[in-house]
């Protein structure tokens, strides 16, 4: 048998794990748990969130020409247009002088109240991206040269008198479309193609009973993916056409919903 | 320059990182740090001169948990504009452990999270954080021990799945 106490304070099992006890004391606290298999596991389990935390957090984020240009203009008593400020009114004006609709100015400032219909857009369409955009042979379930019909169709299935937007200006032209699930609930797909072969896909599903969201960027496994709400609908565009291309694409599909 | 300035600056990395260790998102982190650093820079004259580094983490954990009080857990997503500031692939840990932690993390109460975060994150002395937050050496330890248990217990149900449905 060792000399170790029979019983330890949970204080100083905390300051175990944290590396905070004299060496001594640690080794007395080593023997107690070499004898005490159960708080031994819950020191282990400790032990173990501290290196997850560190390795997720520990890292200090270097400093960018953004921080300084902060604290050089606060430190002149600048008043600093908070980043919200920033979003909200960037697309104000973007969509003001573009002619688009004023009611983004609304949704972007409402962009702290995400909508949960909204919050699904930016996966299911970058599924949908994934899933249909390397079809080679099906990727559509009714081709561009029945436009007519295709929106037709889906302007029926999801409510909405739907128009494919005309990306022509950018080089996409409309391959077709097919009806999704989106949110247990139908949704219109359409693609397009430009002129090498780059595919985007437009989502426009149901969001009625929510409010609008601003316009946001979402990025994963190198799909690009812009969406936002508004009057009832959720709409997102995805393509892995790079992100200024596909803000492009997604500028002209706001500018006709 | 200023000395208040260029401490600041140099201080700057850890704000972040301890913003970031509170924050669902680093658009989150961002918003919280530069709120931290215009009330740093407008209450400049009550600053003792002693232990900037003290004073800016206090500010930020009260800032942290207002922001808190007011929007109930807001998922994290990425803006457009913040977007383009995204590291890709800075982060050197297992993506999915990272996930895990912080998504743990997130369901802490924001005082204890503070106080783990400020202990293991920031390696201050439990005495440090006491005084750094005002509370008595008994609650750092109380909220430390909450906040170990609690995160031990959502990690190991974490292989359980919830479905949520939407109502």
């Amino acid at each position: 048998m060792n000399t170790a106490p029979d019983s330890f304070s949970e204080n100083e099992l905390h300051a175990y794990v944290d590396g905070k006890l004299t060496p001594e004391r640690r080794a007395e606290v080593e023997a107690f748990l070499a004898d005490h298999p159960e708080a031994a596991a819950e020191v282990a389990a400790w032990r173990a969130q501290n290196e997850a935390i560190r390795a997720a957090f520990g890292t200090e984020p270097a400093l960018g020409a953004q921080d300084r240009a902060l604290v050089a203009g606060l430190s002149k008593g600048k008043k600093v247009q908070t980043r919200r400020f920033a979003i909200a009114a960037g697309f104000a004006l973007f969509f003001l002088a573009g002619g688009g609709a004023g009611s983004l100015l609304t949704s972007a400032l409402q962009k702290d109240a995400p909508v949960q219909i909204a919050q699904l857009l930016p996966e299911a369409s970058k599924a949908n991206y994934l899933i249909y955009a390397g079809e080679r042979r099906h990727p559509v379930e009714v081709a561009a040269s029945e436009e007519e019909h295709l929106v037709r169709w889906l302007g029926n299935r999801i409510g909405k008198t739907l128009q494919a937007p005309d990306l022509t200006a950018k080089g996409f032209s409309l391959v077709g479309g097919r009806l999704v699930p989106f949110a247990e609930k139908p949704g219109a797909m359409l693609m397009y193609e430009n002129g090498s072969g780059d595919r985007v896909t437009v989502l426009i599903g149901v969001n009625s009973g929510h409010e609008g969201t601003a316009f946001r960027f979402s990025e994963t496994d190198g799909v690009s993916t812009f969406y936002w709400a508004d009057n009832g609908f959720g709409y997102a565009m995805s393509g892995a056409v790079g992100r200024e291309t596909l803000l492009g694409l997604a500028h002209i599909l706001y500018a006709q919903y | 320059m200023s000395r208040f300035e260029t401490d600041m600056l140099a201080i700057l990395p850890r704000l972040k990182r301890y913003a970031r260790s509170l924050s669902a998102s680093h658009a989150d982190a961002d918003d919280l740090v530069q709120d931290c650093l215009e009330k740093a820079f407008s209450k400049r004259e009550t600053w003792r001169g002693e232990n900037l580094q003290g004073w800016l983490m206090t500010i930020l954990t009260n800032l942290n948990r207002n922001r808190l009080r007011r929007a109930v857990a807001t998922p994290p997503m990425v803006d457009y504009e913040a977007a383009g500031g995204v590291e890709a692939g800075h982060e050197e840990s297992d993506p999915l452990a990272r996930d895990r932690i912080a998504a743990a993390l997130d369901r802490l109460h924001p005082d204890q999270r503070a106080v783990l975060m400020l202990v293991v994150v920031e390696g201050y002395a439990y005495g440090e954080v006491a005084a750094m937050l005002e509370i008595p050496l008994g609650t750092v330890m109380s909220r430390l021990s909450r906040a170990r248990r609690t995160l031990a217990a959502i990690l190991e149900g974490g292989n359980i799945v919830e479905f949520r449905r939407n109502t």
